[in-house]
Parts: C-alpha cells; sequence; structure tokens
C-alpha cells in the first residue's frame, strides 16, 4: 500500500522503529508535546501536516505520543499508516479533551470511557451499523483502577463535528435533539475521536482505550479556564503513562 | 407485598436476576436452587436463594422485544443485577460448539434502535463482566472460554443465508463480522445491554447486565447441532455456565 520497506507512511511520516508499542494518541499536537516533555531521553521528533510523533523513554520504557489533529477521519489516516509502522497488538491510549454531559461530570474530571457512540461516518467501511465501539477490555479493568473522585467510567459520544453534530445551534436548520438524546441515556462527553480508535483497533489488531479530561460541560455552560486545562491534562496524561507502564510491566 | 407489572408479579423481588430464553431452563434452575414458581403464565418467574442471596429465574422467550419487556418490569419490581444464560451459533472459526462465550459488548442487528440510536453501543456492565469472567476462569479451560463480541439478530433464520431475501449479502455480513472476530450469534445480548443503559439513566440507579452464551449450533451451517455427542457437550456446558451465571450474580454486592 502506501509504505514500502525503509519508506515513510504518506501521512504520518514514519517507518518502521520510529514508534514504540505504547502509543499516545492526542487530538492537539500541542498535548502530545506536553507528553513528550517526561521523556528521558527524548529519541525522536517527526513533523509533517497536522501530524506530530514523539517518541522517547519514561522509566525505561519506549513510549510514542502523537497528535492527530481533530476529528475520527484524522484518526482512522494515524491508525491506518501506524499498523504498518509498529507491532501487532500493540497498545494505543487517547488522551484527549471532551465536554461533559451530565451535571456530575464537572470540569477538570476525567472520563475513561467504556464504550463509544459512533455518531460519525468514518468507521462506516469498516463496521456494520450497530458494532460496538469498545476498549481493550484487560486495559480497562486495568484502568478502573484508578476509582477515585473526579474520574468517571462511562459511555462516551463521538461526532464527527464540533458544532452541529455535537447539538450547538449554530444555524437555524440544527436541533439540538441527538444531545438531548445522549444525555438522557446518561453518556457521559462528547468527543471526535474515541469510537474511530475503538473500531479502527478492532480492525487492525490494536489494544485500545480512551481518557479524555472535561473541559466544558454542556448542562451548565461553563468552559475550563486554560490554566485548569493545563491541569487536567497533566492528570489524564498520569493515568495513560500509569496505565502504560503496568502494561509493560506485567509484559502485555 | 405482591408487586404486580402488566406481565410479571412477584413477592419480595431480589436485585439478582438470572434470565433465560427458554421456560424449561428456567424451571431447571429454580429447582436448581431449591426455589418456588411465582408465575407460571406467559412468562415462567420464581425465586430462591444461592450463596445465602435471594435471586429470582425468570424466563424471556426468544427475541429482543420479550427481552425488553421482561427486564424493565424485573427492574420496577426490584431487580438490579442482570445476567442472561443462553444458547447461541458459533461464528468465529476458533469458537467451538459447546464452548463458553462470555459477551462484552454486543452487535446490534435486533431492531433495537426503538430504545436508543443504533450508533449508541451495547456493552455489559464492567463489573459484572468482571465477576463472570473471573468465576468462569475457575471452571472453564482456557481454550473453550471466549470472552469477546457476539452478535445479536432480529431473524434467527439469517443463520441459514438461503432463507434470506439476498443469500450473498447475509454470507458477506457474516463474514465481515467475522472478520472483525465476532464470537458467537444470538437474539438478546443487545436488547438486554441497551435497555439496562436505559434504565440505568430513567430510574437514576445502576441496573448491571452481562451475559454467559453456549454455542448449540454453527451459524451457516446447523443452528442446533444433530450429533447427539456434540448435543451432550453443549447441555453439560450449559450446566457449567448456569453454575458461573449464580455465582458471579451472588457473589458481590450490587455497586461494587
Amino acid at each position: 500500500m502506501t509504505v514500502r520497506k525503509g519508506r515513510r507512511c504518506y501521512h504520518i511520516g514514519l517507518k518502521k522503529g520510529d514508534a514504540g508499542r505504547y502509543i499516545i494518541l492526542c487530538g492537539d499536537p500541542a498535548r502530545a508535546e506536553r507528553v513528550s516533555r517526561r521523556f528521558d531521553p527524548l529519541i525522536l521528533r517527526r513533523v509533517n501536516r497536522e501530524f506530530v510523533t514523539y517518541t522517547g523513554m519514561i522509566d525505561g520504557v519506549r513510549i510514542t505520543a502523537m497528535g492527530t489533529g481533530i476529528g475520527p477521519d484524522n484518526t482512522e489516516i494515524v491508525l491506518v499508516e501506524l499498523k504498518k509502522v509498529v507491532p501487532e497488538n500493540s497498545v494505543v491510549i487517547r488522551c484527549g479533551s471532551s465536554g461533559g454531559l451530565q451535571k456530575h461530570v464537572n470540569l477538570g474530571d476525567i472520563v475513561v470511557s467504556t464504550g463509544a457512540v459512533r455518531l460519525e461516518g468514518t468507521t462506516g467501511p469498516y463496521a456494520e451499523k450497530g458494532f460496538p465501539a469498545v476498549p481493550d477490555r484487560k486495559i480497562l479493568s486495568l484502568m478502573m483502577g484508578y476509582r477515585k473522585r473526579g474520574v468517571h467510567f462511562g459511555v462516551t459520544a463521538t461526532a464527527d463535528g464540533f458544532y452541529a453534530r455535537q447539538g450547538r445551534v449554530v444555524h437555524p436548520n440544527i436541533d439540538d435533539e441527538t444531545l438531548k438524546v445522549m444525555m438522557r441515556l446518561g453518556v457521559l462527553n462528547f468527543e471526535m475521536e474515541t469510537s474511530a480508535l475503538f473500531i479502527l483497533s478492532r480492525a487492525f489488531g490494536f489494544r485500545s482505550a480512551s481518557a479524555c479530561g472535561v473541559y466544558a460541560n454542556r448542562v451548565t455552560d461553563e468552559f475550563i479556564s486554560p490554566e485548569d486545562a493545563g491541569k487536567t491534562d497533566e492528570r489524564c496524561i498520569d493515568i495513560v503513562i500509569d496505565t502504560i507502564l503496568r502494561l509493560a510491566l506485567e509484559g502485555a | 407485598m405482591m408487586k404486580r407489572t402488566y406481565h410479571l408479579k412477584c413477592e419480595d423481588m431480589p436485585e439478582c436476576v438470572l434470565l433465560c430464553g427458554r421456560r424449561k431452563r428456567a424451571r431447571e434452575i429454580i429447582r436448581r436452587v431449591d426455589g418456588k414458581v411465582i408465575q407460571d403464565e406467559d412468562y415462567l418467574l420464581g425465586t430462591g436463594r444461592f450463596n445465602g442471596r435471594g435471586v429470582a429465574i425468570c424466563s424471556h422467550g426468544i427475541g429482543g422485544p420479550s427481552v425488553a419487556i421482561v427486564v424493565r418490569e424485573l427492574a420496577f419490581l426490584g431487580g438490579r443485577r442482570f445476567i442472561r444464560v443462553g444458547t447461541a451459533g458459533a461464528l468465529h472459526r476458533r469458537v467451538q460448539i459447546g464452548d463458553v462465550v462470555i459477551p462484552v459488548a454486543a452487535v446490534r442487528d435486533d431492531g433495537s434502535e426503538h430504545l436508543a440510536p443504533i450508533e449508541f453501543p451495547a456493552i455489559a456492565s464492567p463489573s459484572l463482566l468482571g465477576a463472570l469472567i473471573e468465576r468462569a476462569g475457575r471452571t472453564i479451560p482456557e481454550d473453550r472460554l471466549h470472552i469477546g463480541i457476539v452478535h445479536s439478530k432480529y431473524d434467527f433464520y439469517s443463520e441459514i443465508p438461503r432463507l434470506t431475501l439476498d443469500e450473498k449479502k447475509t454470507r458477506k455480513m457474516w463474514e465481515n463480522l467475522r472478520n472483525l472476530g465476532v464470537l458467537c450469534s444470538e437474539m438478546e445480548c443487545g436488547v438486554l445491554f441497551t435497555c439496562c443503559a436505559l434504565l440505568s439513566s430513567q430510574m437514576k440507579k445502576g441496573i448491571e447486565c452481562a451475559s454467559i452464551l453456549v454455542p448449540v449450533g454453527r451459524v451457516e451451517e446447523e443452528p442446533y447441532a444433530s450429533d447427539p455427542i456434540l448435543q451432550k457437550k453443549s447441555e453439560t456446558a450449559m450446566k457449567t455456565a448456569i453454575d458461573v451465571a449464580l455465582h458471579a450474580l451472588t457473589g458481590t454486592r450490587s455497586g461494587t
């Protein structure tokens, strides 16, 4: 397909050996850079278009942090190309941001997804309608060890748009019915990548999970301050890296 | 006090509920827990004790619409933890007749968009699922226990593609599902899982659900194996599955 031996992938610009078998996916390239500040040493940095990759070591474990840009379509590009340059069964954990859909999901909390609503068109060709977008069971149960205040476990809704798809009424033709239905079903948060990560990981043999910080609350209509957003990112990164280190310790 | 809903009635409804499709199997399980039959019309419902805890046993009939009635009404009566034991058709090549399958989630090919938009994932409750897996791991050999995604269907006879409207399309569907590692096909998990998500949200109480299945035939070949040796194998596996389910249901407290 798009990569020959020794060649770089078309969009992400990686070749075999560039990425570790533990990968952290961020939408925001700045968050990937934030993860990379913890690497000692930083081994590789590559940038092509909106796709950024950092590979480095944490406690002797080789970890890759990538910025994919926003949306399930970008996530697809990254995962299809990653599959060609990383070992089978690699671990891909999303570390993202999202909007809370329940009153008790507060700004600065973390939502770990037990499943995702597929309000996007990207995964349709891979899996029929009704196919469940779910994380790797073992990684999820490892993450469920973080049952503390401000960490929620539940269903995430993934949209392929930020405004209309998430019920933001920016035009008279748009209504917020889907948003209300998600709230009524107890969905915890709205974001733009998780269902694509879950479905494509199933298709390509990655083991995946997703943790998102809560930047906004759609019930109370609040938005996080830049300072608290940074703190939330750090907490989310803590959880994801700790999960990876525990997986590595188990040799999984 | 005897509480009633449209289709069920029960006195002192326990939180733990074991569901199965067939009335005959429900009767056997009620006997297994030294319980008593409370209702023997439409659905068979009984209660008993296991592990020192009350447990209800209820038949749910075949297919999603019937499950949606039973689960809702049992939740209204006081049920909080539901495990379905049932049969399925093996789909993935590594799943054999008489093995045991524990669904993590279900493909909603079952008409359940009436309960929630079709994009919503039908997933088993992580804690009850964990209890089932832990318990199953103690008695079932690793190569005979499968944990993963199952397929829930509207049309039983789609297992026989030539009986469907578009045989080629049906065969393609089964192949696509195999390519995504789907283990087996049955008719109720999609609705059970989706309905419990809806109920949890509506009742503001955690309604937990999970399932344990035994393949008794093979999709695209024979929905029920005719070989008596295979039949015996799945009957034995079913007894094990019921035991695992009863232990998982009653082993830990709700909401933990």
